[in-house]
């Protein structure tokens, strides 16, 4: 399982990605997708997702709607018109991001240099 | 997927409002999102109880108030900044006030400086980012004249205290003003809160008694600040309806109630401990040097009275006079060995100028050390008996036997004595000297006392003619 270090900057991108996809989702729904498509690597915990979330509606990325559930009130989220562009371009950075990890991480890359000169 | 009665939602409902979440949607999104984890625990054969319990070790009040707290720090720049403040000034003002304290203690420059930084930052930054985040960010949103009461009442309690420390004027204006507004304002109002969130009779009544208890310690350290009689058991009586009656009862009902974790109670008794043993401590050593000198009082108001009883034997001849003369001039001598001695004491305990001592001896009040013993113990003694406390007893006892020369009367010489005792006394093993007896370990504002006391009878004792 990925620890929490190095899931701190991946969990926006993740999140937005997920909505993007989805259309309008709820907190519990993101973190057992996360779940569920990371085969249980990466745990989105509750405490986790509910500051970016907020943090991403300041910010009219995504704005919120409240439905009644089962006897009680559940706020979904989506992208906004606004956000969509601004979510996009995030994910691209990340992606872009990823693309330069996986380089980085080669086997022997930049060490074999090293070693044998 | 089965889903939550409306009776089960309520009572995790229930628990999150324990947790006071404030932000627009948290609290409804944690209720949801609790209800979902049980849901889906129970799926897989639960019961509700089995289900919530491992949930809620997960998702206990404490994790839930972090998952606020860290929404706030990400959202809210302003809060960030006041929480960052409080915490950076909270430290500061708690170091430079403790090093202030010691540098006091002992003697070194730079106290005053120290305490007067420590208070203002204390008062002007740190009390009033606390009370700013509390009235904005708590649930304490439509209560502004408590959070404004506390405000006021606490800097100007906590001004006066500084005030106090400095010997500026107006101490105790501030001080009163504090204590007013904290005990007639900010305390009731806050019953009146208590009062109207508790669910049952028993909670209530916890509160008035806890209202009552910090009501009266608060009461009894305003006495004892202001010298004002009966602040000692006014002090016993609210510590002890603080701690043996109030506390356990208040740590019972939060445990029943769940919402009160180990730390939290382990941290709220060390607290209370801490506040309410210090200052039964000081109350007890400063009542019981008041004590001390009282009950010395009235011994020696039946001797002065002896003294009188038995005073009118001695007549007025030629030798007589010329003795009356002398001892006249031997108490003045006296009087002008006490007096230096006390400006003395006061200017080396102090650490102020002779001018300012001049001031002090007449208004002991201003003295600030009033609780050091060691100081008193070494100026009065001095190196190998040279100290003051010698030389007036060598003074005494000149003027004694003089005194004593004159009188025709067994019972006037007696009394004389007693008046004007300098013996030292057997006790156990050891015994200890006159001196120690009258001036070992007490404090300075005792000394001083004593040291009036012995004039006194000097001069009571230079009428012995007429």
């Amino acid at each position: 399982m990925a620890s929490n270090d190095l899931l701190k900057g991946m969990l926006k991108p993740i999140i937005l990605k997920l909505l993007l996809e989805n259309g309008k989702m709820y907190g519990y729904e993101i973190t057992q997708l996360v779940k569920e498509i990371s085969g249980g690597e990466i745990e989105l915990t509750f405490g986790a997702l509910y500051p970016i979330l907020h943090k991403l509606e300041v910010e009219g990325i995504v704005k919120t709607e409240s439905e009644v559930i089962n006897n009680r009130n559940r706020i979904y989220y989506s992208i906004t018109q606004k956000g969509n562009s601004k979510a996009k371009e995030k994910i691209a950075e990340f992606e872009e991001m990823v693309k330069t990890l996986k380089v980085f991480f080669k086997p022997n890359f930049g060490l074999k240099y090293e070693f044998i000169g | 997927m089965n889903s939550l009665d409306s009776k089960h939602i309520r009572l995790i409902e229930a628990d999150v409002e324990n947790a006071r979440i404030t932000i627009n949607n948290l609290s409804q999104e944690l209720v949801d999102h609790i209800c979902c984890e049980v849901e889906n625990l129970m799926s897989s054969g639960k019961s509700f109880e089995e289900a919530y319990t491992i949930i809620k070790e997960q998702a206990g009040i404490k994790v839930l108030q972090q998952i606020q707290e860290n929404t706030l720090y990400l959202i809210d720049k302003k809060y960030k900044t006041m929480k960052s403040t409080m915490k950076i000034t909270g430290n500061v003002s708690l170091a430079l006030i403790a090093i202030g304290t010691a540098l006091k203690i002992f003697h070194y420059p730079g106290a005053s400086i120290a305490l007067l930084l420590g208070f203002v930052t204390l008062c002007f930054v740190f009390f009033p980012a606390a009370i700013y985040l509390n009235y904005t960010y708590k649930k304490d949103q439509k209560k502004p004249m408590l959070n404004l009461s506390i405000l006021i009442g606490g800097i100007a309690f906590m001004i006066g205290v500084l005030f106090k420390l400095m010997h500026w004027p107006g101490a105790s204006l501030l001080l009163f003003v504090g204590w007013s507004i904290i005990l007639g304002i900010f305390l009731p109002i806050l019953l009146f809160f208590k009062l109207k969130e508790a669910e049952t009779g028993k909670e209530r009544s916890i509160y008035v008694l806890g209202v009552i208890g910090l009501i009266t310690f608060e009461v009894s350290t305003m006495f004892k600040v202001f010298h004002w009689p009966g602040a000692g058991p006014l002090m016993i009586l609210g510590g002890v309806l603080l701690i043996a009656v109030f506390l356990p009862l208040f740590a019972s009902m939060k445990f029943k109630k769940g919402t009160f974790t180990m730390p939290q109670f382990i941290f709220l008794i060390t607290t209370s401990m801490y506040a309410v043993v210090l200052t039964f401590l000081l109350a007890m050593n400063v009542s019981d040097v008041v004590m001390d000198r009282f009950v010395r009082d009235e011994a020696n108001s039946t001797k002065i009275a002896n003294y009188f009883k038995n005073k009118k034997t001695v007549a007025a001849n030629d030798s007589t006079i010329k003795v009356s003369t002398e001892l006249a001039e031997r108490t003045d001598n006296i009087a002008k060995l006490i007096f230096d001695t006390k400006i003395y004491l006061i200017t080396n305990v102090e650490g102020v100028s002779e001018s300012v001592a001049m001031k002090y001896v007449s208004d002991p009040d201003l003295i600030n050390n009033k609780s050091n013993y060691d100081i008193i113990n070494h100026l009065l003694e001095g190196e190998n008996n040279a100290g003051l406390i010698n030389s007036l007893k060598k003074e005494l006892n000149e003027f004694k036997d003089k005194a004593i020369s004159v009188s025709t009367d067994p019972a006037l010489t007696k009394s004389i004595q007693e008046l004007l005792n300098t013996s030292d006394k057997q006790m156990g093993i050891g015994g200890a000297t006159w001196e120690e007896l009258n001036f070992r370990n007490t404090m300075i504002i005792s000394a001083m006392a004593q040291l009036s006391e012995i004039e006194k009878n000097v001069r009571l004792v230079a009428t012995i003619v007429k």
